[in-house]
């Protein structure tokens, strides 16, 4: 048997072909011992096939399905109802309020920022001024007389090394405050 | 007395009228659960998912459109569900209600406790042997048998719920009734086991 005439026995089995086509099935199987058998196939199967059973619903499945539903219900009322208006406020007043935080958080690290922006150089440096740049004039070899006068105050100049270095006292042992 | 129509019940809950609503699920909890039952072979999701499918037709409720039949909405609804709860790999457990099948698993096949224990037995293999071949269809073809042999769902309708022509439904059936056939060959020559 082809398995277009197959598939159409199938279908008369189970009433799915058109009324016309139904009918020259019909005639065709009055004389086709093979289709007969074939279609019988079908009714057995389908018969066999109710031999699947499965559980019914459990007693509180409608409670259950009542609950969930009244559940969605009320959330639905609070956010399409009168509530949703309240939520709305409440984001919106939200979303204000961090705003608000943001602006004033923002100003308040301007203000820190600016008066460090606008001052002149650390003291430390300040003390010690960048030396002019100096010429080949310059890096002429001083006189006698200035050379000596550098060499008096090379002390103070290795002094002022340690004065300015604080972090050195920091590394001093802390009093206790007992 | 003359039974309402599920139309007319679904234009009612769409009023917000709860009797009707409960008048639909009186009538739809069983086949629904069933249906899942045999597509997710799992009791408890079968259930969980049959209430699902009642909510949202609830919260959809005023996306109803009359000219489709209720049923074709809500099974598309079931079956979408079913369907997705089987790739999310939540429809394989297995629920023991009446022992272990061949393979050590936990069988889920329903006997009627009423027939004998030679008789349950015989049934409960018949039925996982019927379950296997139907579970080893490709999904649209599972969805479709089931809608068609348990469900008593008319091919135009299995069209609509599986969003496919008549013709690719006839197709699909029977190419499943003869995958079927082959498998269930020993139930199907001489009606037993």
């Amino acid at each position: 048997m082809k398995c277009q005439e197959r598939e159409k026995l199938f279908l008369l089995v189970h009433q799915m072909l058109e009324p016309q086509e139904a009918e020259a099935m019909r005639r065709h199987l009055a004389g086709c011992a093979e289709c007969t058998r074939a279609a019988e196939e079908y009714r057995e199967l389908d018969t066999a096939l109710d031999g699947w059973s499965v559980a019914e619903p459990s007693p509180w499945f409608d409670a259950k399905v009542r609950a969930r539903v009244a559940s969605s219900a009320r959330k639905n009322s609070g956010f399409f109802g009168f509530g949703r208006v309240r939520a709305l406020a409440a984001g919106m007043a939200a979303v204000a309020l961090i705003l608000a935080a943001v602006v004033v958080f923002h100003h308040h690290v301007v203000e820190n920022h600016q008066p460090a922006i606008s001052q002149p150089q650390p003291v430390a440096s300040a003390a010690v001024p960048e030396p002019p740049a100096t010429t080949d004039a310059q890096r002429q070899p001083l006189p006698a007389a200035e050379q000596l006068k550098m060499d008096e105050n090379l002390s103070l100049l290795e002094d002022y090394d340690v004065v300015s270095n604080f972090d050195a006292l920091s590394e001093l042992p802390q009093a206790n405050d007992n | 007395m003359v039974m309402d129509s599920d139309l007319d019940l679904m234009l009612r809950v769409r009023q917000g009228d709860a009797d009707s609503f409960g008048e639909l699920l009186r009538r739809y909890r069983t086949p629904l659960v069933k249906y899942f039952c045999r597509l997710v072979r799992d009791q408890a999701l079968a259930e969980d998912l049959a209430q699902e499918a009642f909510l949202r037709v609830y919260k959809a409720r005023h996306r109803y459109r009359p000219d489709a039949r209720f049923t074709t909405w809500l099974y598309r609804i079931a079956t979408n569900l079913a369907l997705n709860a089987i790739r999310d790999g939540r429809g394989r457990q297995r629920l023991d209600v009446n022992g272990s099948g061949e393979d050590g698993e936990a069988s889920f096949e329903f006997v009627d406790p009423g027939i004998s224990v030679e008789q349950q037995l015989i049934e409960t293999d018949r039925g996982r042997m019927i379950r296997e071949a139907i579970e080893a269809l490709p999904e649209n073809q599972r969805a479709a048998v089931i809608l068609h042999k348990y469900q008593d769902i008319d091919y135009r309708q299995i069209g609509k719920i599986l969003k496919v022509s008549e013709s690719a439904v006839k197709s699909l059936l029977f190419r499943a009734y003869e995958t079927l056939r082959a498998r269930l060959e020993p139930l199907v020559r001489g009606g037993q086991l």
